[in-house]
């Protein structure tokens, strides 16, 4: 959804209009969904969840135009309903991405446009799909979502640098099943090893 | 500086002069680096639009009845609940039952209780797609995390249910040791603690009635109802006009031949009011009637129109006076 559309749709539903909440949900359901089923194993709560983080969007609604970034701040409200409910259950909040599945959209190509084989790809996929739990979560959010580092700190209240570290080896794995090399002066690196072997 | 945290900065828009500078510097030692690049940009472009799920229309149904209803979720283990759940503890171990001790250590895991006031009159959809009526003064709660294994609701009060069919999930109604158990069906229980007799009427389908203290059970067809008199313990079937149960949803109020103290005393609850009156003036009368969503004035207009009397409210008391 573009900017304008959805200040006009905030707008909206700063009067409490009903239909144009409901357009919201429509747009942000799929998204929040899928980022507590990272958390939460069974879909019925997740769903309760996600209904109670809109409600109390809902309940904001007067002071929503005023909200910066709504993407940050839906995914925040979101994540403290897990975090309560999790908290709640006494799960170990720090635990909380391990041992979760969190399902990632797979790498796909143009096939007019192909540049690397079936295989590649399907290796690049499960390199993706292995990762550790918080480096999944980092690349799903900034990979699908389209958000920025900062809004994906904040979400997962952790600092931008961890952000940097999770993706930097979410590219390293990648760049490993491409087969491709991205340590910069590796040729130098070659040089010396070949004079270290002399 | 690392180069996959460059290039991982650099595939989310983000990167810094600095960033674009190293990753330059990158291609100019291999030129195959440039076709690398692409590649992993490529790659990180290629997904087609995120989670485009659209929410099931349940879940909309439900929102929409939540936006304006009075439904809490103990998300919080927020202090003014905790008489509540103490209360429902308590509850549970009188009817001292299997299913009601599973039940209590699970309580603080999203017990969800959609409540009206006296009154007042709700619907609301449940997870799996399940309609329910709520009459006056009712409570209805389940357990989110055992709803996928379980869906058991407990009731207080009068509820009419539109059950959605699952063969491999049967529906329970937990109405105070006694269970209503279902298929997929539409069904009334009434169930008001202060009555002291349940009621449950079926309209459609198969439900069946358990008894837990007597352990007895009965099944019901369409039209049957099932009383349970918790004051002695005595069960008994009848056949009534499934309208009477069903249609207090729509808030319709529907009486065949009924005597005026079960009159009064339906409207009353309907109401949320005490009716007084000389019981010996009020002797022998049968009324039959439909009320479609009428305020207390009008439908005792209504009756006085074949029945002479005059009324006075004051507060929540009506006070009767027949006119000879």
């Amino acid at each position: 959804m573009n900017r304008e559309r959805l200040n006009h749709l905030l707008e909206r539903i700063s009067e409490s209009d009903e239909h144009a909440f409901e357009d919201l949900v429509s747009c942000y359901y799929g998204r929040l969904m899928s980022f507590t089923c990272s958390f939460i194993e069974q879909n019925e709560v997740a769903e309760e969840l996600v209904m109670d983080a809109f409600l109390k969007l809902w309940q904001q609604r007067d002071k929503l135009t005023s909200v910066r970034n709504l993407d940050t701040y839906s995914y925040v409200l979101v994540r403290n309903q897990a975090l309560n409910y999790l908290r709640k259950k006494k799960s170990d909040v720090l635990k909380l991405l391990e041992d979760k599945h969190i399902e990632l959209i797979p790498f796909t190509q143009n096939p007019e446009r192909s540049i690397i084989s079936k295989e590649a790809l399907s290796q690049v996929n499960s390199a993706i799909d292995a990762l550790p739990p918080k480096c999944k979560m980092v690349f799903k959010l900034l990979r699908e979502e389209g958000i920025s580092r900062k809004e994906a700190a904040e979400i997962l209240n952790i600092s931008v640098k961890t952000i940097d570290a999770q993706m930097a080896i979410a590219v390293e794995r990648i760049a490993k099943a491409l087969n491709i090399d991205v340590k910069k002066g590796s040729n130098r690196t070659e040089v010396q090893m070949f004079i270290l072997f002399l | 500086m690392k180069l996959t945290e460059q290039i991982g900065r650099y595939l989310n828009k983000e990167a810094t002069k600095g960033d674009k500078k190293a990753i330059e510097e990158w291609i100019q030692e291999n030129p195959e680096n440039e076709q690398d690049k692409l590649l992993l940009e490529s790659l990180w472009n290629s997904h087609s639009s995120s989670s485009k799920k659209i929410p099931p229309v349940t879940f909309i149904e439900r929102l929409r009845y939540r936006m304006h209803q009075n439904v809490i979720i103990n998300s919080k283990p927020d202090k003014t609940n905790y008489w509540r759940i103490a209360a429902a503890i308590v509850f549970f171990i009188s009817i001292g039952t299997v299913i009601g001790w599973m039940m209590k250590s699970d309580l603080y895991q999203g017990e969800v209780i959609v409540k009206t006031n006296k009154g007042q009159k709700s619907e609301a959809v449940l997870p799996d797609g399940t309609h329910v009526w709520l009459g006056s003064n009712t409570t209805l709660s389940y357990n989110l995390s055992e709803w996928s294994k379980n869906r058991l609701v407990t009731c207080d009060g009068e509820v009419y249910f539109e059950v959605e069919h699952d063969d491999s999930n049967p529906f329970i109604v937990d109405a105070d040791g006694a269970y209503v158990k279902v298929l997929g069906t539409k069904f009334n229980v009434r169930n008001y603690k202060d009555e002291g007799i349940l009621y449950t009427t079926l309209t459609e389908g198969k439900v069946e009635v358990v008894e837990s203290e007597s352990n007895s059970s009965r099944v019901l067809q369409p039209g049957e109802q099932y009383i349970l008199n918790r004051k002695n313990g005595m069960t008994e079937v009848v056949t009534v006009d499934v309208n009477v149960v069903k249609e207090w949803k729509d808030g319709i109020l529907v009486f065949e031949s009924v005597s005026f103290l079960e009159l009064t005393g339906r409207l009353g609850k309907y109401y949320d009011v005490n009716f007084t009156y000389d019981k010996d003036q009020f002797t022998d009368i049968h009324y039959t009637g439909t009320f479609d969503d009428l305020t207390l004035n009008q439908v005792l207009d209504i009756m006085r129109m074949t029945l002479p009397f005059r009324y006075e409210i004051a507060n929540e008391n009506v006070k009767l006076e027949k006119i000879e």
